[in-house]
């Protein structure tokens, strides 16, 4: 790229008689002219234009590149900021009394109903989302996301002639009721989430449940919010 | 890497672009007057970067524009800076185009066969002055909602299309989701993609017909540049130093200084210049015309400084003076501090002279028409002085309006009234909608119209100042001219408004009763001049304790801890009140269980006893019959209990009036508001 310094134009002419003929450059693949060509007058020496044109590019280069990256920089920070959220607990909400869940009998499905911030609004009582409670015969409760841990679509509660299982209709994964992975499950890689339960509300008959996402796709159980 | 590189450029001619993007010619040297149109682009450039990313954060809706905005100026870190870039950017392109403009007519680049590219250029200015307009009304807040309102009222008024252009653009005939929809689009698509499109044929014909060949830069010339730089530097500085004291203050040390070291500057190098003018002049005659250049690197090294220096201009205002984001908008709320962007200001100057049709349409038409014409003018020597001098006036009618309307608004104390509300509006709703709460579904203005602070005291001007003083003034700061004819509210059933009705020397003043019929024959003036005269230190003390119980009635938030700290003191108070051996207040008055009759001082002060209050105070549990002037503001009924007049004011509104004169409002945990 050296070879681009400056160069006389020998055809210039007054330019008031220039005004409407088009100074046009020469042919592209004539140009740039040969870096001997020394006839710039404003040259003292031969070091001195060469120095001069390589601070120039450089000045320009790393002048430009920062004028440019200045913004970008800015905007990539400000895009990027879903990537340093803070920590994640979930949240914690309320879905019905013990006592109105039947001991042994079918899964019931709840809104999760639950304040939210999502960015710039502030909801009141927002349905955040699907889980499962259901308890055992010795009326122990388990509550599942019904977020399917193959890639996130939402399972359902089947009674068929086969019994009873949680069926997730977008890739067929299939669960057995207490949420571990069905013997002809293809797709999920792991059982049912199950929420956790506050033990202190759960004494006083209240059903409060941690609600958060976790990770689809991975046989391992990491919550992600 | 050459191998890839060859490859490359054998399928795409990479090489030979670059060349020729790099290697145009620039006859007559590279010079720092060409550098407006690479700031442009780069201004451009930025705007499309910062542009792209608030877009990602901007949710275009009436309940929601503003509000994204505010997200992402106060809680994405780093946002406060995008927007400031983008903001000041775009205040920044206006300045370039015009020197752009100035540059290109004085160095006669305008003239054949540029017909065309100068044409470009005047659209492109247009497309310009619309992204700005646009882009006031995306944060929905009271100046872009208000400024917009005039700026599509006035489009309105177009002949013969006014009223379909308006609605089209504003997508009917008020403001609201379509208008934000609407600009958006405009902005974000429409606009920019002309832009783009305009700045390919611009940047294609201007190098079709190659840079307009300069005339010789003599010692002469160079003087005379310095000479007109140093003159314009000078007009500025007088028209400063006559609008001095109209300057907000904090602005004043950095206007002088930086057009005072600008100025010096131009002095210094005229000095400079005509101590080595002999020999300059000599270097003239045997120096040989300048050579030419290629872009690349002479020109585009000017260029990348000039860009260095407009970007250091923008993060300056940035830092300096951020980005407004004012209230959110609301067609209720009249908003006196409404302006357009400071580059429409000689028009809104205009319009104030001449009528809306000369001032909007035809002079700024006569003046469009005049700059488009000015390339066939530019045909005769004698055109293009006139295009120079007409260019000159239509700058100085620009900045001698732009300085009538800010040195106007400058001096108008109502205008600098209401730019403090709106100020302070805005910074309330920021307190406001960082609270815990959030802002709700319906936006945040509901926050700032449920507010006690905000709307209390516009309510109490309004409705109670008439007869009611607060601290003095009319709860909106402006001081009362007449003396008020009933009492000052300004901490009602505190301690201190207790003890000073319970005296008898203060009771009588205005700031109490005082201007009240209520003085007349009044019992208790009676009881306080007589009975309350000659008290010993055990009857004082007992009073004490009665002012205390009394005031810890109201329950007011101001008092909550010595109210709690006081428990015993206010235990004993309330025995002494009730006891009607000791002052005997219930024999006049009615407080809890003893007591029948008068101002009922159970819960005196207290937010429902307020309220009821206002809500009908001749009720025989207030003043009854004796009640003077003071309006029934809830619902009105006759004798036999049917509904003479609905209420003056709503429950809502008595009690943001309650609230406020009570001192309940939400305050942010840091620092908050006063």
């Amino acid at each position: 790229m050296g070879n681009c310094r400056p160069y006389l134009s020998n055809t210039m002419s007054d330019p008031k008689t220039e005004r409407i003929e088009e100074p046009k450059n020469e042919p592209l693949d004539e140009k740039p002219v040969a870096p001997s060509s020394e006839e710039n007058p404003d040259s003292a020496s031969k070091e001195e234009p060469a120095r001069r044109d390589f601070l120039q590019k450089a000045g320009s280069i790393v002048l430009g590149g920062a004028m440019v990256a200045a913004p970008a920089a800015v905007g990539l920070r400000v895009v990027s900021c879903p990537l340093f959220g803070g920590k994640v607990n979930g949240v914690l909400a309320r879905l019905t009394t013990l006592d109105s869940i039947v001991a042994g009998g079918p899964p019931q499905a709840f809104k999760v109903m639950a304040d939210k911030t999502d960015a710039w609004t502030t909801y009141k009582n927002l349905p955040l989302g699907l889980v499962y409670a259901q308890r055992d015969k010795e009326g122990a409760l388990t509550v599942f996301s019904a977020s399917c841990p193959h890639a996130g679509c939402a399972v359902e509660y089947r009674n068929t002639q086969g019994g009873e299982q949680y069926y997730c209709p977008c890739h067929e994964s299939k669960f057995n009721l207490d949420g571990s992975l069905s013997p002809d499950n293809t797709q999920a890689p792991r059982g049912l989430d199950t929420l956790e339960v506050d033990e202190e509300k759960l004494a006083t008959g209240e059903v409060w449940v941690r609600f958060r996402k976790f990770k689809a796709g991975v046989p391992e159980k990491k919550a992600i919010s | 890497m050459k191998v890839l590189l060859d490859w490359i450029d054998n399928r795409t001619g990479v090489r030979r672009l670059t060349k020729e993007v790099l290697f145009e010619n620039v006859p007559g040297g590279a010079r720092w007057r060409y550098v407006w149109g690479s700031t442009l682009t780069f201004a451009i450039m930025v705007q499309f970067i910062t542009g792209i990313i608030l877009w990602m954060f901007y949710s275009p809706s009436a309940n929601s524009a503003w509000e994204s905005v505010y997200h992402i100026q106060e809680k994405v870190p780093g946002g406060d800076w995008l927007r400031g870039i983008h903001h000041w950017t775009s205040q920044f392109m206006i300045v370039l185009l015009v020197l752009h403009l100035v540059q290109v007519v004085v160095d006669g680049a305008y003239k054949a066969p540029r017909e065309f590219n100068f044409w470009f250029g005047l659209a492109l200015l247009g497309i310009t002055m619309g992204l700005g307009l646009t882009g006031y009304l995306l944060p929905w807040d009271q100046k872009g909602y208000w400024a917009t309102e005039v700026a599509t009222n006035i489009m309105g008024n177009t002949p013969l299309i006014g009223d379909q252009v308006k609605q089209l653009v504003i997508g009917g005939n008020e403001a609201g989701h379509y208008t934000l929809t609407r600009f958006f689009a405009l902005h974000a698509g429409v606009l920019p993609g002309l832009l783009i499109a305009l700045i390919g044929l611009h940047i294609y014909l201007f190098r079709k017909h190659g840079i307009t060949p300069a005339p010789r830069k003599t010692a002469a010339s160079t003087r005379h540049f310095w000479w007109v730089a140093f003159l314009i530097m000078a007009f500025a500085q007088a028209i400063l130093l006559v609008n001095w004291s109209a300057l907000p203050g904090g602005s004043k040390p950095m206007v002088g200084i930086v057009t005072g070291v600008i100025t010096g500057l131009c002095l210094l190098r005229i000095i400079c210049l005509q101590i080595r003018r002999p020999n300059l002049e000599e270097d003239d005659n045997f120096k040989p015309r300048r050579g030419d250049v290629y872009f690349w690197p002479d020109q585009v090294f000017r260029d990348a400084i000039a860009c260095a220096a407009v970007m250091g201009g923008i993060l300056f205002f940035v830092w300096q003076f951020g980005t407004d984001l004012s209230a959110p908008a609301d067609p209720s709320e009249n908003f006196s501090a409404a302006r357009p962007d400071w580059y429409f200001m000689a028009l809104f100057a205009l319009l104030k002279e001449f009528d809306l049709i000369t001032g909007a349409f035809v002079i700024p038409g006569v003046v469009a028409t005049i700059v488009f014409l000015m390339p066939f003018f530019g045909r005769w020597k004698i055109g293009h002085w006139f295009n120079l001098v007409f260019l000159t006036l239509v700058l100085g009618f620009f900045v001698h309006y732009t300085m009538v309307a800010f040195t106007h608004d400058w001096e108008s104390e109502e205008h600098q009234v209401a730019v403090a509300g709106a100020h302070k509006d805005a910074e309330r709703i920021k307190a406001l909608a960082s609270s815990p709460d959030g802002i709700p579904p319906e936006g945040a203005i509901t926050l700032l119209r449920n507010d006690p602070l905000t709307q209390g005291p516009r309510l109490f001007a309004k409705n109670c100042a008439s007869c009611h003083a607060y601290d003095g003034h009319n709860g909106l700061g402006n001081l009362r001219e007449d003396g008020q004819s009933a009492s000052d509210l300004h901490g009602f059933a505190s301690r201190k408004w207790v003890r000073g009705i319970l005296n008898a020397k203060t009771f009588q003043h205005a700031d109490y009763l005082g201007a009240t019929k209520l003085i007349e024959d009044s019992e208790m003036l009676e009881f306080l001049t007589d009975d309350l005269k000659d008290l010993d230190d055990d009857q004082k003390e007992e009073l004490e304790l009665v002012i205390v119980a009394l005031s810890a009635e109201a329950k007011l938030k101001s008092q909550f801890e010595i109210d709690e700290r006081d428990a015993e003191l206010i235990a004993d108070g309330r025995d002494i009140l009730g006891d009607d051996l000791a002052f005997g207040c219930t024999d006049c008055h009615k407080f809890h269980e003893e007591g029948k009759k008068g101002p009922d001082l159970t819960g005196y002060g207290s937010r429902q006893w307020q309220i009821d209050f206002i809500k009908n105070p001749g009720h025989k549990r207030f003043y009854g019959k004796r009640n003077d002037r003071m309006a029934i503001f809830g619902p009105k009924y006759d004798a036999e209990g049917k509904l003479e007049r609905p209420a003056q004011l709503s429950d809502e509104e008595i009690g943001l009036i309650v609230d406020w004169l009570r001192g309940e409002w939400y305050e942010s945990a840091v620092g908050g508001e006063k």
